[in-house]
């Protein structure tokens, strides 16, 4: 087996053992603990007055865009990542490239700054 | 040692995979451990900073206080409210506790010890891992903010996500400069390269965006939002009680670890031991100073981090994304660029 | 490997087969997610690491994300597929042109001879990806900022507009 698969399957049994962890907690405690539901227990948590409405309320549609700006410069993060890995190697134009790459992307940030695009309001 | 046994693990296999066995349970219950110390600790501290005695009755320095707690807890009634969406409910807690026992596979704690290496699995996409499995952290909050199917939950969830998702990128883009210096994504090697300077001398721009980054992922308190008590009750795990509670309270506490973690390995020399050459003592010895200078140097984040909880006040919503996206991101980027050109210039000389 | 390559494949089409069929518009959002995991799963058995990290980052914790914003941002989303689901209307057209689609890749498959790749198959180091990356794929790198500012730009355009249209309004 190469230590490829060695590292990954034992990052695979990992991930079981993690699941186990985290829900043996929860397993347990089911067992042990007592259960008397009544209305008001399972009532909704706010202030002490009945809850008035629905509760999926109203969001601003700006968290959509800060989302949108998250995958876009997550991908550059991953665009940049294998190529400062290679700067050492190819040296001189690698750092061209991403200095523009960088620029471009930043170009757009600026803009966005200027509209007022990632204002929190 | 039987002969059976031994037998046993003169196989290969076998070997590899008691190996891995050990490690694995070592580390979580270590890291259990100190996700209980961690909260007893921050008790402790938080009252020494307000001039209060703290949690001090159960056992010598309140040091039985964990075991209580967790007894506590597990004890409580378990309260399911009818609102909630029973099956998603239950889950996220568990989704929450998993990132940090992922990320730890990949962080070295040590060189090596009698021949084994201190590290569960040390994957060459090393640093890459743990940023996409610290990425699915959000989903245990959107979750629990979503099934709770109540309004304080609901905004708490949205709000932390918004916050997760804005500091995930500087804390990536933060790092390129590491990987741009060190030539590799392998955590090991990040250590190896610190063998003479730490990279924080290298890099201080870039340690001082992750480490802003690491306090707004871990929601501790300069950007505690998401669980704001003044203004959200409790944020999204308001609808939480007992055990399914307590795992979204110790998931923090084991990202908070993790965070200091990785903090230490990138920026602090992980296992190295500054100024005394270690080889010196024979291999076991070395070893084990070697993780022993990493935990010293965790703990000192630890303490770092529930020091800075109880000094700073709380950001408003719009500065926490102003912070984000106006200082840090370009901030992060113009560091890349700075880094690059100088390691260019280098290569050129 | 093998055994977990066919057993993480089974999971990824029964994630897939849930996206496209439950009623709750989460649900189907959260299977999606299950299946962006099976995939990155099955990119780590076929020794593709980096591009399995990737998507997990990507598509698990990046895409996803904004699917999910968008179905939470949107009101009563979860509703949508109570009222006449939205997507029962070309339901015979779509499966369809499904099964058109895998009959074409099936069929091009098949014909282009592919030499069975070493088991396990030679992982490519991050360092060589990035070395391509800069030097025989330059162009399609620096296009692809342009692509990505592009996006931004896009994204903020239609928020602007929508702002200013709210403005109007009030």
């Amino acid at each position: 087996m190469s230590t490829y698969e060695h590292g990954y399957l034992i990052v695979g049994c990992l991930m079981l053992v993690a699941l186990v962890v985290a829900s043996t907690p929860l397993l347990l405690a089911a067992c042990l603990r007592p259960r008397k539901p009544s209305a008001i227990k399972q009532a909704t948590y706010e202030c002490g007055i009945e809850s008035k409405g629905d509760s999926w309320i109203q969001f601003k549609a700006q968290y959509y865009l800060y989302a949108l700006a998250f995958v876009i410069f997550d991908l550059e993060t991953i665009f940049l990542i294998p190529c400062a890995v290679a700067l050492n190697q190819v040296g001189f134009f690698a750092f061209l490239e991403m200095t523009v790459f960088v620029g471009v992307l930043l170009l757009g940030l600026v803009w966005e700054w200027s509209k007022g695009v990632l204002e929190w309001r | 040692m039987s002969p059976v046994f031994s037998n046993l693990l003169a196989q290969p296999g076998v070997a590899l995979a008691a190996e891995a066995a050990v490690k694995i349970a070592v580390v979580i219950v270590v890291l259990m451990g100190m996700v209980a110390y961690t909260v007893l600790a921050e008790r402790r501290i938080c009252a020494l900073i307000q001039d209060r005695l703290g949690p001090n009755r159960v056992g010598a320095f309140g040091l039985l206080q964990p075991i209580a707690d967790s007894f506590k807890l597990l004890l409580k009634e378990n309260v399911l409210p009818g609102h909630v969406n029973r099956f998603w409910y239950v889950l996220a807690p568990t989704i929450a506790m998993a990132p940090p026992l992922l990320t730890l596979a990949v962080i070295p704690f040590g060189n090596t010890l009698a021949g084994f290496n201190l590290v569960i699995a040390d994957l060459d996409v090393g640093v890459l891992w743990i940023f996409s499995i610290a990425s699915l952290g959000v989903y245990g909050i959107v979750l629990a903010g979503w099934a709770s199917n109540s309004k304080y939950p609901f905004l708490g969830g949205m709000r932390s996500a918004a916050q997760l998702i804005s500091y995930e990128v500087p804390m990536g883009l933060s790092v390129v400069s590491v990987f741009l210096l060190v030539g590799s994504l392998k955590l090991s090697n990040v250590v190896a390269y610190q063998a003479g300077t730490w990279l924080i001398f290298k890099a201080p721009l870039a340690f001082l965006i992750f480490l802003v980054s690491a306090f707004a992922e871990t929601n501790r308190l300069p950007f505690d939002l998401p669980e704001a008590e003044q203004e959200l009750v409790g944020g999204y795990n308001t609808e939480y009680g007992q055990m399914k509670f307590a795992l979204f309270f110790l998931a923090e506490y084991a990202n908070m670890i993790v965070a200091s973690a990785l903090i230490v390995t990138l920026f602090f020399g992980g296992w190295q031991v500054p100024f005394v050459r270690v080889e010196a003592f024979g291999p076991i010895l070395a070893g084990a100073l070697g993780v022993a200078a990493f935990f010293v140097k965790l703990l000192a984040f630890i303490v770092f981090f529930i020091w800075v909880r109880w000094t700073l006040p709380r950001f408003r919503y719009d500065q926490l994304m102003r912070l984000g996206w106006r200082v840090l991101l370009p901030l992060a980027l113009l560091n890349i660029v700075a880094t690059a050109l100088a390691l260019a210039l280098k290569l050129r000389a | 490997m093998r055994t977990a390559f066919i057993l993480i494949t089974f999971w990824t089409l029964a994630s897939g087969l849930l996206a496209i069929s439950r009623r709750n518009m989460i649900h189907c959002a959260l299977a999606l997610i299950s299946f962006f995991a099976g995939i990155a799963a099955l990119l780590f058995t076929l020794s593709a690491d980096f591009l399995g990290a990737v998507q997990l980052l990507i598509y698990v914790g990046a895409i996803s994300v904004l699917i999910l914003f968008a179905l939470l941002v949107t009101h009563d989303a979860s509703r949508l597929g109570d009222r006449g689901a939205p997507f029962s209307r070309g339901k015979w057209s779509g499966w369809m042109l499904s099964a058109l689609v895998f009959v074409v890749l099936g069929f091009g498959l098949h014909r282009v001879a592919v030499p069975p790749p070493p088991d396990p198959a030679p992982a490519l180091p991050v360092a060589e990806i990035g070395r391509l990356l800069v030097t025989r794929h330059a162009v399609p790198f620096l296009a692809m900022a342009l692509l990505l500012t592009a996006a931004l730009v896009g994204s903020a355009l239609v928020a602007i507009e929508e702002s200013s249209e709210h403005a109007r309004k009030e």
